[in-house]
């Protein structure tokens, strides 16, 4: 599909990079490899790993019920999230790209939940929205809809663990802005000469121009929310009945809380796994749907 | 070329950085001996161990102490990581069930003796079941910290319940009821999910002994087990507790839940220590008796250290981080300036010096000694392990969600008990 | 932009936006509200405008009670965050500009190693870093933040730089080569210059990611005197003892500040855009 226009070798590239290679090998590089020799120990984090050959990944597959359950927990997590962040996203840039009056002021107060993301009072404050006698609940109230158990209920956490994320969708949506910007004018110009309507720019130019960006976005949201358990963390706690107690939370309950470090680890390289597996289609199929500036 | 040399200078530099920085740290033997101490806590916390340190400081020129302190948030976890990368402080301050967590991986904490420390100032009872590991003392603790029952004298008034009733498993629920029949949406018990499982304890203690022995067994049998359940199930049923749905979301935050607040809940079972926080501003609790049942083998209420100051067995300093250990908890000085920062102290001087000075609070002190008064034996420390008490919450959890029922709960409890207790 | 917008459709994007806004700044009216409250109230009522207001939280949550007041942390915030965004941006345009724009020998691969080590969550990377990192004397400093940036260990942003540089056309490079220049030129003056928002990307999130960063800071850095505000804010936070809320909203919300005016006043390289520059074919 892609026709690289350099043809040839240029080395000169290997110094661009070169900063990240020293990095690697220097900062993560150990770490890395020494966490996948932790997966195969038992390793409680004072004293001495002891080899257990493959036990961790055994016990895992076959007897830990928890596994599962926030294996599950964290898919659906990151069906619900991911989507709906990005084209929460991309809708909001695309309507902020406009020329509209006061529209500096709006880009930075979409930007500010993003801000507050790690703030103390985020945990506090969702809660206080969310509770049983909270504002939703209060509002719905209002046109008569009963009180919902928005984050006490098993069934419903999940989902509203997962509008803190959508909620911070400011960094996906700065980026989207950042693409639009970078697209030329030449382009719509020369479509517009062509006749193209509003939409079919938006399809045939818009769209493809911004491909980039939209990988980008997805490759990293999907990672991150593989990982991510900082919602759950702080509000609530796995609970209710575990529907929200992401992998992330289980490898830090495992790590930090029971000290089993090997065990973690082990957990950890399956996640590695999940995610490798998913963000190589995502970049196989990308393919196909992405144009960059540097293909002919 | 420029490019080249520009790049290359960026790699330069990053190295450099890298391994120039490498090199500091080692030079710093000679002069003052340096201290760490490390805690977490709130600012009534902070600003007298400050002081307290200044003063020896000022005693002591040949002694530097730093404090490294914060809040609650993350300080295990940092904790951990200290230790398992040498880090640690001199001193710290661990919450008690850490102590045995952690003596159980490795020698972290250094043993003390009578030599060190007059350890008469302590009841010897206390530093045996709460403070060793293995019969050797590991630490020493700042204060006494017992579960009280708290109750809302004016809202009990209220409903018609006699606010000086003496409380037994029966009329908790044969009058608690009264609170739920007339407003639906109030509530004998503040109990969270958490709250549960610690009655759920203090249950089976008094039915069995307790939950998991020192033995590393499972200490009650399937029946014992149902009968507790089904006792809780009434809880629900009758409308003791608020149901899980609401509380949920409070866990381990029981005082942060407006119904809790804004006064539609009368009770909880707390601790002493943190019973001011508790009260949310709410003038009218009294502290009551818990209830026991007859023939209890145990009463099930818990006394343990407010938290306990431990000598980090990594440290270069030992014999100076004793000598500090020793100043804090035995010299009149230090234990004004502490005050009340981590409870009732738990030596005789200490509490002897805080009540010539007046600064003991009746009520705690009442609460105290009550609590001491009622306390059972110490749990085993396969009982506050975390992952054991994961188990016992899980459970609890399926229960208190109508999951399962008071027979499946207690068979499913003991099952996920003994498979987690043959793993540690 | 896009074709003229007719007045209907504008009205509804503005309805639209304006009750986003609300859904989206509510929490910040909340804390500002918090500010005012006590714990009682906080936790107790809903409504955004305190009953009764107490004041005073701002003044002692800056000054504090222990040895440090929160100017220092503010200022232990900048010491950490500047050093590291600048070199972040630095190393995430070359090694960016280096995976876009040129082919060599073990390219892909190398690309790949660098988006999986993001695969790996932290949780486990923790402990064996922080004894790498005390090996290295680093410990109770910035430099665990700090170097890292300067050797491109954000996979992050050298991913985004890549994917912005990838979506400009080949043809500016091509005319910039046909001009004579050398590759560090046709980066420096062609696209650099229609990369400003992206940069601009990577100024914000770095900023506010480090300055917001909990759990690294709180790993690393042990002496109080050198804590951030991530740290500071939760210093007084205890799980038995009373603290004042009203402080920690009152602090949270000035320590939201600098990355509140960092945004908005970068805002213009959002709004200038590239569109018209550069292009010569």
């Amino acid at each position: 599909m892609l026709k690289r226009s350099y043809k040839n070798y240029t080395y000169i590239g290997y110094l661009y990079i070169l900063p990240w290679i020293i990095g690697f090998l220097l900062l993560q590089l150990v770490p890395l490899v020494n966490s996948l020799w932790y997966s195969f120990t038992q390793f409680q984090l004072l004293g001495d790993p002891k080899f257990l050959g493959l036990a961790n990944y055994k016990k895992i597959f076959t007897a830990d019920a928890t596994f599962l359950q926030s294996l599950k927990v964290t898919f659906y997590y990151v069906l619900i999230a991911v989507p709906l962040k990005i084209g929460f996203a991309l809708l909001v840039a695309i309507i902020l790209n406009q020329k509209i009056k006061g529209i500096n002021l709006f880009r930075t107060l979409y930007y500010i939940p993003s801000i507050l993301g790690g703030s103390v009072a985020i945990s506090v404050l969702w809660k206080y929205l969310f509770m049983n006698q909270g504002v939703v609940n209060n509002i719905i109230g209002v046109i008569g809809i009963p009180a919902i158990d928005w984050l006490g209920s098993p069934e419903l956490a999940l989902g509203t663990i997962s509008l803190v994320t959508v909620w911070q969708f400011g960094s996906s949506m700065l980026l989207f802005l950042a693409g639009l910007k970078q697209i030329p004018v030449s382009l719509y110009e020369a479509a517009r000469i062509d006749g193209a309507g509003r939409m079919r720019i938006f399809f045939q130019i818009t769209i493809p121009a911004l491909s980039p960006i939209v990988l980008f976005n997805l490759i990293m949201q999907m990672i991150n929310a593989f990982q991510d358990f900082t919602g759950a963390f702080v509000i609530t706690q796995g609970g209710p009945l575990k529907s929200t107690y992401l992998y992330g939370l289980m490898l830090y309950d495992q790590g930090f809380k029971f000290f089993k470090m090997g065990y973690a680890s082990a957990l950890s390289w399956i996640l590695f796994a999940i995610i490798l597996f998913f963000t190589s289609l995502t970049f196989r199929s990308s393919e196909s749907w992405v144009h960059y500036g540097d293909s002919i | 070329m420029k490019r080249m040399l520009i790049l290359l200078l960026i790699a330069f530099l990053a190295m450099g950085t890298v391994f120039a920085t490498g090199s500091k740290e080692v030079a710093k033997e000679d002069g003052p001996v340096t201290l760490r101490l490390s805690w977490w806590g709130g600012d009534s916390r902070h600003t007298p161990t400050l002081a307290a340190m200044d003063a020896y400081m000022a005693k002591n020129p040949n002694v530097k102490l730093e404090g490294e302190y914060g809040g609650w948030d993350g300080y295990y976890q940092k904790l951990v990581t200290q230790i398992a990368g040498g880090t640690a402080a001199d001193i710290i301050q661990i919450d008690q069930p850490w102590l045995a967590e952690l003596s159980s991986k490795g020698d972290v904490f250094t043993v003390i003796d009578d030599s060190m420390v007059d350890l008469s100032q302590f009841d010897a009872a206390f530093l045996k079941n709460y403070c060793s590991y293995d019969g050797k003392l590991m630490g020493l603790p700042t204060g006494t910290n017992v579960n009280t029952f708290v109750v809302d004298t004016k809202m009990l008034a209220d409903f018609g319940i006699d606010p000086n009733t003496k409380w037994t498993w029966e009329n908790i629920i044969s009058e608690g009821k009264k609170i739920n029949e007339q407003d639906p949406s109030s509530y004998f018990s503040g109990a969270t999910p958490d709250n549960l499982r610690a009655w759920l304890e203090i249950y089976i203690a008094q039915l069995a002994g307790a939950v998991v022995d020192d033995n590393k067994q499972v200490a009650f049998t399937e029946a014992q087990g149902t009968e507790a359940f089904t006792y809780f199930k009434r809880w629900f049923d009758e409308g003791i507790i608020a149901p899980f749905r609401q509380t949920s979301l409070f866990y381990q935050k029981f005082q942060e839940n407006p119904d809790w607040i804004n006064g539609k809940m009368a009770a909880a079972r707390i601790f002493v220590s943190s019973m001011e926080k508790d009260f949310a501003g709410r003038p009218n609790f009294e502290t009551r008796q818990f209830p026991v049942m007859d023939g209890a083998v145990n009463t099930g209420i818990l006394m343990r250290p407010s938290q306990i100051f431990v000598v980090n067995n990594n440290s270069k300093n030992k014999d100076e981080a004793i000598k500090l250990l020793a100043y804090l908890f035995t010299d009149a000085e230090a234990i004004e300036k502490l005050g009340l920062a981590r409870g009732i102290p738990s030596t005789a001087i200490g509490r002897s010096v805080l009540a010539e000075k007046g600064m003991i609070s009746e009520m705690v002190e009442k609460a105290t000694n009550e609590g001491i008064a009622q306390a059972g034996d110490p749990q085993s420390v396969y009982q506050m392990n975390s992952e054991v008490i994961q188990v016992m919450q899980d459970v609890i959890d399926e229960f208190g969600f109508g999951r399962l029922t008071p027979e499946e709960a207690s068979a499913k409890l003991i099952k996920n008990l003994e498979a987690t207790l043959a793993s540690l | 932009m896009i074709k003229k917008t007719t007045p209907v459709s504008k009205i509804i994007s503005y309805i639209f936006l304006i009750v986003l806004a609300y859904i989206m700044i509510y929490p910040l009216l909340w804390m500002i509200g918090a500010a005012f409250k006590t714990n009682e109230e906080m936790f107790g009522t809903i409504g955004l405008l305190p009953k009764n207001p107490v004041f005073g939280a701002f003044a002692a949550g800056w000054t504090g009670t222990g040895q440090y007041g929160f100017s220092t942390f503010l200022y232990n915030t900048f010491l950490m965050v500047i050093p590291t965004v600048i070199f972040t941006v630095i190393s995430a345009t070359l090694v960016g500009y280096g995976f876009a724009r040129f082919n060599f020998p073990l390219k892909k691969l190398l690309f790949f190693i660098m988006i999986a080590t993001l695969m790996l969550p932290a949780t486990v990377i923790i402990i064996p870093r922080y004894i790498f990192f005390k090996k290295l004397g680093w410990l109770d400093t910035y430099l665990p933040f700090i170097v890292p940036a300067m050797l491109g260990s954000f996979p992050f942003f050298n991913f985004m730089m890549v994917q912005f540089f990838r979506g400009l056309p080949i043809e500016i490079d091509e005319s910039g080569k046909l001009d004579g220049c050398n590759s560090f030129v046709i980066l420096k003056d062609l696209l650099l210059p229609l990369c400003k928002s992206a940069i601009f990307s990577v100024i914000v999130f770095q900023f506010v990611w480090t300055w917001n960063d909990f759990f690294n800071v709180l790993i690393y850095i042990s002496s109080v005197a050198k804590y951030p505000v991530a740290l500071g804010l939760r210093m007084t936070m205890d799980i038995s003892t009373e603290f004042d809320w009203n402080q920690i909203m009152a602090m949270s919300l000035i320590s939201i500040l600098p990355p509140v005016i960092l945004f908005f006043a970068a805002q213009k390289y959002f709004v200038e855009g590239i569109a018209t520059t550069g292009m010569k074919t």
